[in-house]
């Protein structure tokens, strides 16, 4: 436990709903393009929520309207129940994490921590000792002294963090903060930004494209395509329950299917697909066309016999396999023609079945996901 | 052996030498020419060598006050255009629309490109006592300010032609002051003005200064506007350089002068490059992150 109680004293902190986030029908459009879309949300105090998306959108746009960067042309942006959707950015208490960090880079490290307390008017001595807790809650404390041209691209972006949560802000915006940052590094600032997070209780919306870093991040995800979310929920529901084709699809390696509806039950209804039948539970949706999204590793796999006639359903020939040494993952060419990508765990004796091979697939109706829309 | 079909490094050198020969050579002639006399009545110069016009030259009261005012005008144009042109600058960094900075960035090209004989005789007719200006201002029921044959005239024509070197070599300086730090910078607390005096002034500096030493080297040169413009009655060096030659007819006087407004000219560049070299970022040069 490092030594971050300057940062934890200011008053009021932790999970109050002074630090609660809600926007309501928000809406930013450039000439006739709508880059946001009457878009409504609402973040917990302390909750880290992740704006998942692909470029243009919008994602970033409500990042920048939140921090005043951009002005909505409709909706209104709250914090804690105050209306800050007219304020100037100076006068938010919202601190951003920029995607290449924007350190000054003729100030130290630790006049860059100081820049947002000096801006607060606090006294000398008061800011010597936050930028010391600041940077110590970074374990940046043995370069205060250095420039940032000076840091390797992990210790700016620990500078930038420290910058932002010095002044102790209502919210934490951070736009793709790991974008720059190779692999294994982002990895790890991953975890030790969600750690720091969850420690100070600070309310955090997050820009990403990366869905990897959406799972392990947020506490909720809201998946936005075209200028709208198109889901708001915990990772596990988005990636287990994705609600529509385009969040499936983004979540990334789910078999699309597209089978019929075929009769109703008072626990369910039948759907036809790939050459099989399946039993799911709940109400369809509207329509004969039912769009299923179903992940790799919820299918499993069994030899068919040989006698399995391919009429019998979710019968197929494995077309490629792909040995990623703690999982295989095995393309699967079904008798209709359509393919399928299935994810087994593999262990010291797993045998690796062969390019050819005929299997029957298990399709769990608990993990078939309904698309709505 | 390093790089034994590798051509020689230094005969690179020789087309930049060859130009910088030439341009010494005329140097060299010209100061050559200073040490010589002119035969009064006639065209002809002739010797013996001596520094008896550098004596003349600087012994005229009337050869120090012009050079001084030169030096001080050329400061005050400096000045007049990091007012007028810094903003100019950034807005055209700044701007998000293409339209202003085009429209900016065109009319200072058409400025730098439309002859200096046109423009100053745009000027007087701008500027002229039954002029644009005067007239309206007659208009409006005031007396007529003359703006023409005096300093105004002169500082303002000089300010249209000195503004394009400025502003250019400036907006291409800001252009790499990234936006995205202001951004930071105001939402860490700090009002529109202080973001500008915290972090985009301190980081053009050296831009600043490299554009006002051009500015000042280009101004202190100047002869066609204060000869059109000042009426005779405010001449700058060159201008007094001019009528060394076409007056008196004395060529080693007036090359005596150039040589000497040469080097006071000189030092004086010479001072901004030594505050560039005071206000030189000390921080390290930002790097790519990556």
């Amino acid at each position: 436990m490092r030594d971050d109680h300057a940062l934890k004293d200011g008053p009021g902190r932790l999970a109050d709903t002074s630090r609660a986030l809600s926007i309501a029908g928000l809406t930013k459009r450039y000439g006739s393009h709508r880059a946001v879309d009457d878009v409504s949300f609402a973040v917990p105090a302390g909750s880290l929520l992740t704006l998942l998306g692909p470029s243009g959108c919008g994602k970033t746009t409500i990042l920048r309207a939140i921090a005043g960067f951009v002005a909505p042309d409709a909706g209104r942006i709250e914090v804690g129940g105050v209306d800050i959707t007219a304020l100037p950015p100076e006068r938010r208490q919202t601190a951003m994490l920029f995607q290449s960090y924007a350190l000054f880079p003729h100030m130290t490290v630790a006049q860059n921590v100081a820049f947002g307390l000096k801006m607060r008017r606090l006294g000398r001595a008061e800011i010597a000792a936050k930028v010391v807790a600041a940077l110590a809650l970074v374990r940046l404390d043995e370069l205060a002294g250095r420039y940032p041209a000076e840091l390797s691209g992990g210790q700016q972006q620990r500078a930038a963090l420290a910058r932002a949560l010095v002044t102790e802000p209502q919210l934490l915006l951070l736009d793709e903060p790991f974008g720059a940052l190779d692999q294994n590094l982002r990895e790890a600032m991953q975890v030790e930004l969600r750690k720091l997070q969850q420690r100070l209780g600070i309310t955090t919306i997050l820009v990403t494209h990366d869905q990897q870093e959406a799972l392990i991040l947020s506490d909720l995800i809201a998946v936005m395509n075209a200028g709208r979310i198109e889901q708001l929920a915990p990772p596990i529901e988005v990636y287990d329950h994705p609600a529509t084709r385009f969040v499936a699809g983004f979540m990334g390696a789910a078999n699309l299917l597209t089978g019929r509806l075929t009769g109703r039950h008072a626990d369910g209804f039948d759907v036809a697909v790939g050459g099989g039948m399946l039993r799911l539970p709940g109400t369809p949706p509207a329509g004969d066309a039912i769009a299923l999204a179903v992940r790799p590793e919820a299918i499993g796999l069994d030899a068919a016999p040989a006698e399995t006639a391919d009429a019998d359903g979710f019968v197929g020939r494995i077309s490629f396999v792909t040995n990623l040494g703690s999982r295989l993952l095995y393309e699967i060419e079904l008798a209709d023609g359509l393919r399928l990508a299935v994810e087994e765990q593999r262990q010291d004796k797993t045998r690796v079945r062969a390019v050819g091979e005929r299997v029957r697939l298990r399709l769990d109706p608990h993990h078939c996901t309904v698309l709505r829309g | 052996m390093t790089g034994a079909r590798q051509p020689d490094g230094r005969w690179l050198a020789l087309p930049a030498l060859l130009v910088l020969g030439l341009f010494f050579t005329a140097f060299g002639t010209f100061i050559a020419l200073s040490l010589l006399h002119a035969v009064p009545g006639t065209a002809s110069i002739a010797g013996p060598a001596s520094l008896d016009n550098y004596r003349a030259v600087a012994g005229l009261a009337l050869n120090r006050e012009v050079t001084l005012d030169t030096l001080w005008l050329a400061l005050q144009l400096t000045g007049i255009c990091i007012l007028v042109g810094y903003p100019l600058a950034y807005l055209m960094a700044r701007t998000p629309s293409r339209t202003v900075r085009n429209l900016i960035l065109f009319v200072l090209v058409v400025t730098f490109l439309s002859g200096g004989v046109t423009r100053a005789y745009s000027w007087l007719i701008i500027l002229g006592n039954t002029g644009l200006v005067n007239s309206l201002i007659k208009k409006l029921g005031f007396a007529m300010v003359p703006l023409v044959h005096n300093r105004t005239g002169v500082v303002i024509s000089l300010t249209h032609f000195l503004l394009p070197f400025f502003v250019l070599t400036l907006f291409g300086a800001l252009k790499t002051v990234p936006a995205m730090l202001e951004e930071a910078a105001r939402n860490l607390g700090a009002s529109r003005l202080r973001s500008f005096l915290a972090v985009t002034l301190p980081l053009s500096v050296p831009g600043l200064i490299a554009a006002s030493t051009l500015t000042y080297a280009v101004a202190l040169s100047s002869f066609l506007f204060p000869a059109l413009l000042g009426g005779g009655r405010n001449p700058m060096a060159a201008n007094l350089i001019y009528m060394k030659i076409l007056d008196a007819f004395d060529i080693p006087a007036a090359a005596a002068m150039a040589t000497l407004f040469l080097v006071i000219a000189l030092g004086c560049v010479g001072l901004f490059a030594l505050v560039e070299r005071l206000a030189q970022p000390r921080f390290p040069l930002a790097r790519r992150h990556g």
